[in-house]
């Protein structure tokens, strides 16, 4: 499931609070607002767990319903097709047509009811309803993400919102980790247990796993409930549509933009396709039991869940993106490079992917806010999504088809291209950059001291007046 | 001293025709005059692999157990039958050869694998089938173009007391001329110096709902190259071939010099026709051990050519047997597809290896590429900022 920013949100008005002492049934009191934010953590954690059930079952899904792996891969490229247009409509359907409290609920019933169709297609044996079912998880899945975000700007903004994004993040890895750990030894029980033909033991695994969503749900319904007496009570006004997506600003983005882009849609196409396709290949490979590979082939998120907040803490204290996220991508090449040449012990590369997935996410995507001014970030980061949905269905297609006609170290020569690809721009744009004002790769004392020796400026410009760094 | 010339000899033979083309010729019951009269004593189908220097005889033979006879001879030297004579000795070569190697299939096991560990050792209830008592025929003969031959050994129907088989067991032998890859996944690479043996069990009736089959494989390997014989596996990264197989098991028959028989196989079966990964399961290879069991050796095409000189302790062949049983845990054993599809090379010389193919090497050559102007770009950042450090050094910038 891909990052999820909080950039493209819309912007919500600050909630004042009365300066009198209030009770814990007070919406002001911390006591509600950490059950808010654990229902919104709750709110994703359905979506994150069902996002890999494929991959954490990926050979029982193979061999139960006869698929070759390009068929398999269907059910990871339908979920980012919708998205491709849905990362820009989501916000703004959520901004000015539903609320944040019904697009939230229609968004969790929209994973609900994939997951149901996902796993009906799975008693039916049939791929055709499973590629349905995922495509409607795939629009209600990303949306949601953007809700959550949504809702942790209206409850927490001006107060611990960075932290409770970091909670949310953490959460939704969890999410995914508890997947991989849990769904194979689910399978097995079930297997065992009932005697019915294999790919309906799938189907009931899929739809035990659907409780998930369902919690995520009643998470939504509950919060919906907890804001709409929060509203009340604090006489919160209905946030305004703040900002729509406007594609002809996209004329006026520079090209540092379209690198970072590139560079994320490279990246990232190396990281989640992989991941899909990982437990058959720790299976074969390495030889795992499918647990093992299960485990192993989630350590990415694993260590994302933990290390993700202290990496970004690195970051925020240093600065030097550019230099970061070189080595975060220089990092996931030799890592995919161990896979792909070696038989050293796979655990020491997937390790080192994990904690350079963990720090790129950190350094890659805040530069985006760097070379686009605030009132275009909405459509900017937008496009950014929507352009890496476009290419994770892509090379997710193109993965299972490598897989199925040349086998597992060509499809790990592809990612090794395509991190060579992102490490190349990653050099270029740093080249521009340096030749320039250096704004990328600033430290923090750098930036500080820029920011402070800047004359008051308006709103609409942004660090680099809207030209390339590479115009003087 | 003989035996050293001998090495030297077929060694260089071995360096002379490393990846050479060879002219293939078949012959079924070679040299016999009366098909009719020969057919009902042999089953004998005879492949000649000629090089520029030396010949190599492939012996298909599947009168009593289905063996595969290879023999290095020189290149003028012609393989002579006796049809009416008794079976010992009856099988000749003009000239002495300089190395013989044989595979055979010894046995057939059907077991019980109560506990699915796909282990034989754990196996319980196991049924033998003697490979001989099958009712082999060869139904299958292509020879295309003298470049590649391929025979089908099959049979429907085993004969013993207390055993009753329905289904069909069949055995292929692929030959190329020069060095290729097989057909089918797994795709071992072939020389001209070996053929790629193929078992196929086919919707076998079984005795047990968690039956597994294991075959037992004898090897035969001729004075002077092999002291033993041992088997070792080695893992290789690119599986463009295997489909998703990183492992590949050599019983190399060697002495103090490398250029002995070989059997090479990569531990996996297939469960349908459809050679394919997601059909696949794995086999489990067990110990070599000394096998002198003079009932089976006199079942093969061996005891034609060496008579009893196989045996005693006079003998200087190395007469060594293996098991192999197909599939791992959890595969839900040989009743799920009621097939399995196991494949081999058998030869002499070196083993054949795979080599780099046209895409992985432009692959491989774009990322170096790309990794080399990316690090020319970093060192060009970093001295353009070593510079920058030495410019605010010196004017306090």
């Amino acid at each position: 499931m891909e990052e999820n920013h909080p950039g493209s949100s819309s912007i919500v008005r600050d909630n004042h609070e009365d300066d009198c002492k209030v009770t814990w049934t007070h919406p002001s009191h911390i006591f509600q607002r950490l059950i808010a934010l654990f229902l919104m953590c709750l709110i994703g954690f359905g979506s994150y767990f069902c996002f890999d059930n494929p991959g954490a079952l990926q050979d029982d899904f193979i061999q139960d319903m006869n698929l070759t792996t390009s068929q398999f891969v269907y059910l990871y490229s339908w979920y980012s097709w919708p998205n491709v247009v849905m990362c820009f409509i989501g916000g703004f359907l959520i901004d000015s047509v539903f609320g944040i409290r019904l697009g939230t609920i229609i968004y969790a019933l929209l994973v609900v009811l994939g997951q149901i169709v996902f796993a009906a297609g799975a008693y039916l044996n049939a791929l055709w309803i499973m590629i349905i079912g995922r495509l409607i998880f795939g629009i209600g899945g990303e949306s949601l993400a953007v809700a959550q975000n949504n809702y942790a700007v209206l409850w927490f903004k001006g107060k611990e919102l960075n932290m409770v994004f970091g909670f949310q993040i953490s959460f939704a890895r969890v999410g995914s980790t508890v997947n991989f750990i849990v769904m194979e030894p689910l399978y097995r029980y079930v297997k065992k247990q009932i005697n019915i033909p294999n790919y309906q033991s799938l189907s009931i695994v899929l739809l035990v796993a659907s409780l998930t969503c369902v919690l995520s749900l009643l998470s939504a319904l509950l919060l919906a409930w907890q804001d709409k007496r929060a509203e009340k009570l604090l006489h919160r006004k209905t946030p305004e549509a703040t900002e729509v997506v406007k594609m002809s600003d996209v004329r006026y983005f520079p090209k540092v933009f379209w690198i970072v882009t590139f560079i994320i849609v490279f990246y990232y196409t190396s990281i989640f396709p992989f991941v899909a396709l990982g437990k058959v290949f720790f299976e074969k490979k390495y030889n795992f039991s499918p647990d093992s590979a299960n485990l192993i082939n989630g350590i990415i998120y694993i260590i994302s869940s933990i290390c993700a907040p202290g990496l970004g803490l690195v970051i925020d204290k240093t600065g030097r993106n550019l230099f970061w996220v070189f080595i975060s991508i220089l990092g996931t090449l030799i890592s995919h490079m161990f896979l792909a040449f070696t038989f050293v012990n796979p655990y020491i590369a997937m390790f080192t992917m994990g904690l350079s997935y963990s720090m790129l996410a950190s350094a890659l995507w805040p530069l985006i806010a760097m070379v686009i001014p605030e009132h275009q970030m909405g459509t900017a980061y937008g496009i950014a999504q929507s352009v890496e949905n476009l290419g994770l269905a892509v090379v997710a297609l193109l993965s299972g088809i490598i897989v199925d006609s040349d086998g597992y170290y060509m499809v790990e020569l592809f990612f090794c291209l395509l991190l060579s690809a992102a490490l190349l721009l990653t050099a270029i744009l740093w080249t521009c950059d340096s030749m320039n004002k250096g704004i990328l790769n600033m430290s923090i004392k750098q930036r500080n001291q820029l920011e402070s020796n800047k004359p008051p400026c308006p709103e609409k410009q942004n660090l680099l007046q809207n030209n390339d760094i590479t115009e003087d | 001293m003989n035996a050293l010339n001998s090495i030297v000899f077929v060694l260089t033979v071995f360096t002379t025709i490393v990846a050479a083309d060879r002219k293939l010729h078949v012959e079924w019951n070679p040299g016999c005059v009366l098909e009719d009269h020969c057919s009902k004593f042999s089953k004998l189908t005879y492949i000649r692999a000629d090089g520029e220097n030396d010949t190599v005889h492939f012996v298909l033979d599947a009168t009593f157990k289905p063996s595969l006879v290879i023999v290095v001879t020189n290149r003028d030297a012609v393989i002579q039958v006796n049809y009416t004579a008794d079976r010992e000795n009856n099988i000749k070569f003009t000239e002495s050869p300089h190395y013989t190697f044989a595979s055979v299939f010894n046995n057939l096991y059907e077991f019980n694998d109560v506990n699915d560990t796909a282990n034989i050792k754990n196996g319980q209830n196991f049924i033998k089938m003697d490979f001989k008592k099958f009712h082999w025929n060869t139904t299958q003969s292509i020879n295309n173009n003298n470049e590649s031959v391929e025979i089908l050994l099959t049979s429907n129907s085993y004969r013993a007391p207390g055993i009753n088989k329905t289904g069909i067991v069949s055995v292929t032998l692929k030959v190329y001329g020069k060095k290729d890859i097989g057909s089918k996944l797994p795709h071992l690479v072939h020389t001209p110096e070996s053929g790629e043996l193929t078992l196929t069990l086919n919707n076998l009736n079984t005795n047990f709902t968690k039956s597994r089959f294991a075959i037992e494989l004898l090897t035969f390997s001729s004075f002077p190259f092999n002291k033993t014989e041992e088997l070792s596996s080695n893992t290789f990264s690119d599986d463009k071939l295997s489909g998703g197989t990183f492992l590949n098991y050599l019983l190399n028959a060697k002495g103090d010099v490398e250029g002995g028989g070989f059997l090479s196989w990569k531990p996996v079966v297939y469960k349908a026709e459809n050679t394919h990964a997601l059909n696949s399961s794995s086999t489990i290879q067990y110990d070599i051990h000394d096998y002198h069991y003079e009932n089976d050796w006199i079942n093969t095409p061996l005891f034609n050519m060496y008579g009893n000189s196989l045996f005693g302790n006079s003998s200087q062949f190395l007469l060594k047997s293996f098991n192999v049983s197909f599939g791992q845990p959890n595969d839900e054993f040989y009743a799920k597809s009621n097939y399995t599809y196991w494949t081999f090379l058998v030869g002499i010389g070196a083993p054949p290896n795979s080599s780099l193919g046209f895409l992985e090497l432009s692959i491989i050559a774009s990322l170096l590429l790309m990794l080399t102007i990316t690090m020319i770009l970093i060192f060009c950042i970093f001295m353009r900022w070593m510079s920058s450090k030495r410019n605010s050094l010196v004017y306090g910038q």
